[in-house]
């Protein structure tokens, strides 16, 4: 076992280092393309945030005015994830009131397990959503902006991604609910595995493979829809 | 065919504005219910109906004082005084001739300085402490302009309002001195920088019984000229001066005033101690965030080594140390290169290590804070046991510097909104302290009176002295900082109306009352059918300036002339005829 000196030969040792940080970005170029970790490199909470953000939960818990620093700090994220499913300003009002009055009244109940407190608020704004569209008995709105179908075109690796994208909306009415949330979160969300895996309360590697499969699903759907065009 | 889905593209993004316009917590906590679904434990559901029948006591007892004080006169008042301080200025000097003065400082930034007031007051100014508007520092020498304001005439004069808005209710400031102090650089004023603060030593003077020993509990405010309001800060860390000492307690043990007066130190104690377990428990009830801690550059003209995790890890490591482990296994996957150095008390120096232990047959590593590692070399038969802080390089060190910034930034965010969320608690107990020192005092009062009605002579007791203190409190900013406790509004509530001597009304100005125990001025407003709060027994005294900018005042002993039972009184005010050109003129006829 050898302690490395890194300065008495600085020369030899940043060139080993060099080295060694070239092999290490050539593994994660093939992670990327593997797994399509494209995005997953944006940090969402740090472990040490989540631990001092516990403590707030806790005030929380035992006097429902402590919840407002949470309150504060995820209004704006969870009102964007409503607005995206539902583009009406109003409606999206009323379903964030919603879910942080039952964030509240829950509260007693949540424990920590590691994974951030936003993730439990976007689950509890996700059902909240599938609740209104179950009532009302309407579509549910799924928003897409045109740069972050690219991502999923890349992951399908369809070279020419043309013939797709007049089939993109047939196909994508034809996934099932959870199938289209998963795509939703990761390719029109740009979220990270690690936060779509806490959002849907898997794990990181189950969403991975849950998101490659209903991949997999779609593009057979599309190429079908295309050879019948 | 039927839809699934509403699959819209690009849609309109909501911009922060439109998205905060919907933000309302208050609103939603009104709404919240606990959760009725389970079962609360024993103790909680014991706790819900102990509140609640003490909200119904509460209720009982708001209608009951409803019912016998209040009417929808007094409110219809309220609300005319309400309109009409509106629309006056919040700081209101009633007499434009009569100027305040400043005492000026020359600090030069780079030396800071301590300047003494003639009243003795300190004030103690940091190196760097000041900012031009831009937030960029300023150089060379500012001008510190400061005064003091310590009696009701101060007050009066300086027409800066002495209620305080708490909870819906309006107390009166008692104050043990007050300052304003602001900074300028040729004629421009600047700013207190962000992170620096001048501590304030304001000596003055407090009314209180002479039995006292210890003084009373005052707060320290700022005021607010945006919100209309005071904003507490922070206790006032008042110290008697001794050598002012006026009455000599009476510490005969046959005292009968003795037991009286230890009873009510005991009882300052008592409160004392309550407030410290309360201040505590606040502190308690929303954590400190953890602090991020900032990463440290290698330092590459001094040793730096790596270690490989590998060789660090512990496969039977269990409880805190398995813990620590997967702290540092975290550090390693977050980073190209994890690097060491030796810390500054390693213990060895970088030689020794270099050429003693380049090659280990073992290592072992233990966690001793958020920056030190204790490390264990293992050589053949030789231990050595070593400081070491983990440093990082180039964009490691970049990327974990960012993270740092941002942690830092939700650090300080958060501990902002702590610091807000607590004060709301601070305030409410600093005001349940006051009015349980203040009943403290009440019935120490009424027991030396109850003695001297038994025939003591406690003769001094009857009297309130003035006793010289300082206060010490840091000034975080440029303003008017106030050393003060509220007061609650005095029961005694007479319907007024206010004429001059040739009969003519006094409508629509603002008059003010002092009641001489206690160092403060009542702004309100002269009207027909005004409510007026006073107490009987002290030595109260009211005056309004006139059209013509003289004093009319109705004096103490006027007071003592109200009938005993009296709902209504008419004021007739006595116009001094004495133009007003200066402070020392004011003075002339109010302390007459």
């Amino acid at each position: 076992m050898v302690l490395f000196p890194f300065n008495d030969t600085q020369v030899t040792r940043w060139g080993l280092l060099t080295q060694r940080m070239s092999i290490n970005l050539q593994i994660s170029r093939t992670l990327v393309k593997k797994e399509g970790l494209m995005n997953s490199f944006r940090r969402t909470v740090s472990a040490e945030a989540m631990q001092s953000e516990w403590t707030e939960i806790q005030a929380a818990q035992s006097d429902p005015a402590m919840f407002r620093p949470l309150y504060n700090r995820y209004f704006e994220q969870i009102f964007n994830f409503v607005y995206k499913r539902t583009l009406n300003e109003e409606l999206c009002s009323d379903i964030v009131s919603q879910v942080f009055l039952k964030a509240m009244q829950r509260l007693e109940s949540y424990t920590f397990q590691g994974v951030p407190f936003s993730a439990w608020l976007f689950r509890i704004a996700s059902n909240e959503v599938a609740q209104h569209y179950r009532k009302t008995q309407k579509n549910r709105v799924v928003s897409i902006e045109d740069y972050n179908l690219n991502s999923m075109f890349d992951e399908m690796e369809t070279d020419d991604m043309a013939p797709f994208r007049s089939v993109l909306v047939n196909s994508l009415d034809e996934l099932r609910e959870g199938d289209l949330e998963i795509i939703e979160l990761r390719f029109f969300e740009q979220r990270p595995f690690k936060e779509v895996a806490d959002i849907l309360g898997i794990t990181e590697s189950n969403a991975k493979v849950r998101t490659y499969r209903v991949l997999e699903r779609l593009k057979k759907i599309m190429l079908k829809k295309v050879k019948s065009e | 065919m039927k839809k699934n889905y509403d699959i819209r593209f690009n849609p309109k993004r909501l911009s922060k504005e439109e998205v905060d316009r919907h933000k309302d917590f208050d609103a939603l906590l009104r709404q919240y219910r606990p959760s009725s679904g389970k079962v609360k434990p024993l103790y909680r559901r014991m706790a819900f109906w102990m509140v609640a029948a003490a909200a119904a006591a509460a209720l009982a007892l708001l209608v009951v004082y409803t019912g016998t004080n209040f009417n929808a006169s007094e409110n219809d008042y309220a609300q005319q005084m309400s309109d009409y301080f509106t629309t006056r200025p919040f700081i209101d000097a009633p007499l434009d001739n009569v100027k305040p003065t400043f005492a000026s400082y020359e600090v030069d930034v780079n030396q800071g300085g301590v300047f003494e007031y003639p009243s003795g007051s300190k004030l103690i100014v940091p190196v760097a402490a000041f900012t031009h508007e831009d937030g960029s520092p300023v150089t060379g020498e500012v001008t510190i302009k400061y005064r003091e304001m310590h009696d009701f005439v101060d007050f009066f004069l300086s027409g800066i309002p002495m209620t305080y808005d708490s909870a819906g209710v309006r107390y009166t400031l008692e104050s043990a001195g007050m300052i304003e102090i602001f900074a300028e650089q040729d004629g421009q004023k600047v700013n207190m920088a962000p992170d620096k603060s001048i501590d304030v030593e304001l000596v003055s003077h407090v009314n209180m019984s002479p039995q006292l020993n210890v003084p009373p509990g005052y707060n320290i405010y700022k005021l607010d000229e945006e919100k209309r309001n005071w904003v507490y800060q922070n206790v006032d860390k008042m110290e008697m001066v001794d050598e002012d000492r006026l009455v000599d307690l009476n510490t005969d043990d046959n005292s009968p005033g003795l037991i009286i007066k230890k009873d009510y130190e005991e009882k300052l104690q008592a409160i004392q101690v309550s407030e410290e377990a309360e201040l505590t428990a606040i502190e308690a009830s929303y954590p400190k965030p953890k602090k991020p801690v900032k990463p440290t550059q290698a330092d590459v003209s001094d040793y730096v080594f790596d270690l490989d995790f590998d060789d660090l890890k512990n496969p039977n490591a269990s409880g805190e140390l398995a813990k620590e482990q997967a702290e540092l296994a975290e550090m390693y996957s977050q980073y190209e290169k994890m690097l060491w150095q030796l810390s500054a008390d390693a213990g060895i120096t970088s030689e020794e290590l270099r050429d003693g232990f380049k090659n280990v047959s073992d290592i072992a590593i233990k966690k001793l804070d958020n920056r030190t590692y204790e490390l264990t070399l293992q050589k053949a038969d030789q231990s050595l046991k070593i400081k070491v802080n983990p440093v990082l390089s180039g964009s490691d060190y970049e990327k974990a510097l960012a993270d740092f910034n941002r942690d830092m930034a939700y650090f300080n965010e958060r501990m902002q909104e702590r610091e807000t969320a607590l004060q709301v608690k601070k305030d409410a107990l600093n005001e349940k302290i006051a009015e349980e020192k203040r009943l403290a005092l009440l019935d120490f009062e009424e027991k030396i009176a109850e003695l001297q009605s038994k025939g003591h002579n406690y003769a001094a007791t009857e009297e309130i002295i003035k006793r010289k203190v300082v206060n010490r409190f840091t000034a975080r900013g440029f303003g008017i900082w106030n050393c003060d406790r509220p007061i609650p509004p005095d029961m005694l509530i007479l319907t007024a109306n206010f004429k001059s001597e040739s009969g003519n009304s006094f409508t629509n100005k603002t008059a003010y009352l002092v009641d001489k125990s206690r160092n403060t001025v009542y702004r309100f407003l002269a009207e027909d059918g005004a409510k007026l709060n006073f107490n009987r027994n002290s030595q109260n005294l009211l005056w309004l300036i006139t059209d013509d900018n003289k004093i009319a005042v109705f004096r103490p002993e006027d007071f003592k002339g109200i009938e005993k039972d009296a709902k209504t009184h008419e004021f007739v005010m006595q116009k001094i005829d004495k133009e007003i050109k200066e402070e020392k003129d004011v003075r002339d006829v109010l302390y007459l």
